[in-house]
């Protein structure tokens, strides 16, 4: 070749399917969209993706033959450009958290894809596509904190695997029979199913992701809007001004009112199930949100005076410890969750108890005296904030041991504040707990008499005006919810003399196997008692939903809970598919659909006009295929019949003749011939000798 | 190079064309043992029409075959061996005065004859070996103003040594592309060798060979095969092969229009000679590499050669479907 390096030369082997380019670009389609849909991604990019991409992919088909130095040096010029603008965003960009660089990171990803796609002139250039493609798809599962994500996964591997099927044909130089016979579904099915299983497997057996070495972690603020006053307390889920006061608690609204200034137990909210949060965490935690120490027979509020501003640059730490020293606890481990703000709520910062780190693009937090942190800010949809918990893992033996005369913490006489009791409520205190040694021993006898002597019941009737809430649920309507129930076994508590607090949070909510992050609706909203053991710190206590000891475990798989999880969805799954179908992946169906229709409307009309010649070759080729004989495309139909003569299937050359009269030779094949070779087919196609 | 297998009763077929090829075949198969396929391939070059050159190591069977077929086709048959002195007119003839009727009288060559054997083609000079051009193409020969029509059928089979270079001329591509196909022999297998020690085949049988037709015979013969018929997708599949020649990045020069069409014939020819009535893709890949070979030029530097070139473009190239 002496073509100067700068003009173009033909390329050796150029790809011509317009089918596979289509399949393809339409795979690289779903995952750019996957990746769009996460809405992260700007409008430059947005736009190269979904104009740039299809027409890079058509010039590249017109100028499949050809092949230039200046195109490929202005392509890897144009990588450098990417490259260099994506050093810039994260140069600009003080990266306080992983999110900071996740995004230009996808977008270098669009970017990249546009510019290889000017240049696609063989297959291999197309399986490239294909594989970043997959890595494209990656990226928006990463970004994804949602099921959303899985439609485009569907949809890419349905993309996919027809783009490997007809590159394989391609390959062969065989025209694509999609849909043409039975075979070619069967064997695709096969393998595809054996992936599935593979995958399957692999998921529910994997272990499930740990945090290990953080570096930057997910923190994001969708809309900054500050607060009216620095330090307030604001929940827009409660509607109204939401500043928690007064008679603004809207029953219409999805929030629970336990998120305010005071928690006033004679109020009857029904959160409902709105998905408020979504946590990615090692293990189930209950999230806490503040607390309560002081009690008036019938609200709780709190004595903790005015926030305190706090800040540190990305990662925040409070400043208090309010009681427990940890860091010289033996068995104590950093518990990483990141919190994904689904709809507006309180601003409060959540975490497992005890909050160590806080990962915040904001530079400042608020805290209280008793360790309650709050944002300067309104945390709406989309925001994100990750916090690093200090949990101490404690059994049994660790709480009996702790010496209830050693209140070795200066602030826990607030804890033990008491109004004027009812006598019966003392008493039952001192009866129920008479047998138990120790502090631990007392809150279980506790608990297990309300567990045994009142009933959970949400729609509990109002308190009677005037009436102490404790006294009330115990002696006269014996059935509550979690704020008479905590209430109960606080007031029970520190008329013993043992510091005990209200608490207000969330439970865990349920974990999703897919996703790996547990959904926390309205309604996981719950209050429980915390009980201070002396030398081990704030225990939390609940004697409706059992806060767990922590002892380091976690999911060990990313699976696990899969069965439970889909059992619970078989109702909603047709809506869910339905309504996911319709925001995400509706064009994407539209497009791979379309060109699945037009490959098989092509076959069919090409198997119309197919002679007997045509369909007898074909059939053998699909038997051959079987044992491991696929016909090279250059094999003349004789050749290959021969071959398959020779790997024991008698008959077959005299068939490959006849085969050779029908085709090339335009003579009229004998009815008894033609029943022979049919014979022949059928005795191979049943795995039976002749 | 791929064996053919031996087809099973052959399908009826209509002339004597068949009939000419089968008895050649037989005839032929009895001096040269062991090498069916190139007795094939040597006996459709001369049933398209066409010139054969034979290239090999001496004492490989070139002339043997050469003159195995010139005795089964009975006629005439010259021999003539190339040397550095040989001049055209030693080939085509002379005019000479006959002092006794006092006329000039053309007084033929040795291309006048049916076969033509001429050994070691590359020992004669470029102005001799040209001389042959005409005769090849035009199947005539112009001496002293006067065009001379040659016998019908004019068969030259021509051999070389490709080895040899001291003292030798090597065909020009114009010469080449004359012969419709190249056939190399290569050494026989030990059953054939043992055969030749004990007296089958070889020289011996030579001896014994009968002229199983005539001239007149092989004349109508290679007509019918002209007629057999072709179906387009084999049409393509030729024209997809030379197409591929001309694409090839190894090739310089591609195979010519009149490569296309010599084969098509000689593929015409091998579907005669195994008894089909028709040509098959299977006839135009068996003789593919032997007519193309010596037609096509490749780039410098490699090191394949030019049949591997032509196997490589048939592995590669998918069959028509009929």
């Amino acid at each position: 070749m002496n073509t100067p390096f700068w003009r173009s030369a033909p390329v050796a082997d150029p790809e011509s399917s317009k089918p596979l380019r289509s399949a393809v670009l339409a795979t690289v389609l779903i995952a750019a969209i996957g990746i769009i849909n996460e809405g992260l991604v700007g409008p430059a990019t947005i736009g190269v993706s979904l104009i740039g991409i299809p027409l890079a992919f058509w010039w590249s088909y017109h100028r499949r033959h050809r092949e230039s130095a200046m195109l490929k040096l202005g392509i890897a010029v144009g990588l450098v450009v990417a490259l260099a603008g994506f050093v810039g965003q994260i140069r600009a960009a003080q990266i306080v958290s992983a999110i900071d660089v996740q995004i230009p990171l996808a977008e270098l990803f669009l970017w990249v894809q546009f510019l290889h796609s000017l240049h696609l002139p063989a297959r291999r250039d197309l399986m490239f596509s294909l594989a970043s493609s997959l890595v494209m798809l990656a990226v928006a599962s990463v970004l994804s904190v949602g099921m959303g994500v899985g439609v485009f996964i569907v949809l890419w591997a349905a993309g996919g695997i027809s783009s490997l099927y007809m590159a394989y044909m391609s390959r062969l130089q065989t025209a694509v029979p999609l849909g043409e016979t039975s075979s070619n579904a069967r064997s695709v099915a096969g393998p595809a199913g054996a992936v599935l299983a593979c995958a399957a497997a692999a998921f529910l057996l994997m272990p499930a992701a740990r945090t290990l070495n953080p570096i930057a972690f997910p923190a994001e603020l969708s809309i900054i809007s500050s607060l009216m006053q620095p330090g307030g307390f604001s929940n827009p889920s409660l509607g109204g001004s939401g500043d928690g006061s007064g008679d603004l608690f809207d029953r219409a609204s999805f929030g629970y009112f336990g998120f305010a200034d005071s928690l006033d137990t004679s109020l009857r909210g029904r959160p409902d199930d709105t998905l408020v949060m979504r946590v990615r965490a090692p293990a189930p935690a209950f999230w806490r949100g503040q607390t309560f120490d002081v009690w008036d027979g019938r609200t709780w509020t709190s004595s903790n005076g005015d926030a305190v501003p706090i800040s540190g640059d990305g990662s925040i730490r409070p400043l208090t410890t309010a009681g427990d020293d940890l860091a010289g606890w033996p068995g104590s481990d950093r518990f990483v969750q990141t919190f994904y703000i689904e709809r507006p709520g309180p601003n409060l910062i959540f975490g497992a108890y005890r909050i160590d780190d806080v990962f915040f693009t904001e530079r400042s937090l608020f805290e209280l005296e008793d360790g309650t942190l709050r944002t300067g800010v309104n945390l709406g949809r989309g925001s994100i904030y990750t916090v690093v918990s200090e949990m101490a893992r404690v059994d049994e033996d660790m709480l009996r041991s702790a010496d209830p005369l050693r209140l070795s913490y200066s602030g826990v006489d607030r804890y033990l504040q008491l109004p004027n009791v009812p006598d019966r409520v003392l008493e039952l205190a001192r009866n129920v707990t008479a047998a138990a040694p120790t502090t631990y021993d007392k809150i279980l006898a506790l608990e297990s008499w309300m567990s045994e002597n009142t009933t959970y019941n949400l729609d509990a009737p109002p308190l009677t005006p005037g009436a102490d809430a404790v006294d009330q649920f115990l002696f006269v309507d014996k059935q509550g919810f979690c704020e008479q129930i905590g209430s109960s076994l606080v007031v029970m508590l520190r008329s013993l003399g043992i510091p005990a607090r209200l608490v207000i949070g969330y439970t865990p909510g349920e974990r999703n196997p897919f996703t790996g992050l547990y959904d926390v609706k309205a309604s996981d909203a719950h209050s429980w008692a915390e009980v201070y053991f002396p030398g081990v710190g704030w225990q939390g206590f609940d004697p409706t939903a059992r806060v767990p000891l922590y002892d380091g475990g976690s999911n060990s798989r990313a699976g696990s809970g899969l069965l439970d999880y889909l059992a619970g969805r078989i109702d909603s799954l047709p809506s869910y598919v339905g309504r996911s179908l319709r925001v995400a992946g509706l064009g994407a169906v539209v497009v791979v659909l379309g060109l699945l229709g037009w490959s098989t409307g092509a076959e069919r009309r090409r198997a119309r006009r197919r002679s007997w010649a045509d369909k007898t070759l074909a059939a053998f080729e699909d038997i051959g295929a079987h044992r491991g004989l696929i016909r090279p495309p250059s094999d003349t139909p004789l050749e290959y019949l021969e071959s398959l003569e020779q790997a024991g299937m008698a008959g077959a050359r005299r068939a490959g003749e006849l085969i050779t009269v029908a085709a090339y030779g335009g003579g009229e094949i004998e009815e008894a011939d033609i029943r022979e070779v049919s014979e022949l087919l059928a005795a191979h196609r049943t795995g039976r000798r002749r | 190079m791929q064996s053919v297998s031996p087809f099973p009763p052959p399908p009826p077929i209509s002339g004597r064309a068949a009939q000419v090829a089968a008895d050649l075949f037989a005839n032929v198969t009895l001096a040269l043992r062991g090498k069916p396929d190139q007795a094939r391939l040597a006996l459709a070059g001369l049933l398209s029409g066409g010139h054969l050159l034979i290239e090999d190591v001496p004492g490989v069977g070139k002339t043997l075959l050469a003159k195995a077929i010139a005795r089964s086709v009975g006629g005439t048959f010259r021999r003539v061996q190339g040397t550095p002195d040989l001049l055209p007119a030693d080939l085509t003839g002379v005019t000479i005065f006959r002092r006794q009727s006092e006329t000039w009288e053309f007084q033929p060559g040795p291309l006048f004859a049916n076969v033509v054997l001429l050994d070691e083609i590359n020992r004669a000079t470029p102005r001799t070996q040209a001389a042959t051009l005409e005769a090849m193409e035009e199947r005539q020969v112009t001496v002293d103003g006067h065009t001379h029509a040659l016998p019908d059928p004019f068969l030259l089979i021509a051999t070389q040594n490709p080895f040899e270079h001291a003292g030798t001329f090597p065909l020009v591509e114009g010469q080449r592309d004359r012969f419709s196909l190249v056939l190399e022999l290569g050494l026989p297998g030990r059953e054939s060798e043992r055969e030749l020690l004990l007296g089958h085949g070889g020289t011996a049988a030579l001896a014994r060979l009968k002229p199983v037709t005539d001239p007149t015979a092989l004349a109508n013969a290679i007509a019918e095969v002209h007629r057999v018929p072709v179906h387009t997708a084999v049409t393509d599949y030729v024209l997809d092969i030379t197409a591929a020649t001309r694409s090839h990045p190894m090739v310089s020069l591609g195979a010519s229009p009149r490569a296309s069409l010599s084969l098509l014939r000689v593929a015409q020819a091998h579907a005669t000679i195994v008894g089909r009535s028709f040509v098959a893709p299977d006839d135009v890949k068996r003789v593919a590499a032997a007519v193309l070979g010596h037609r096509i030029i490749l780039s410098g530097g490699d090191l394949r050669t030019a049949t591997a070139v032509i196997d490589e473009i048939l592995a590669k190239l998918a069959v028509p479907r009929g």
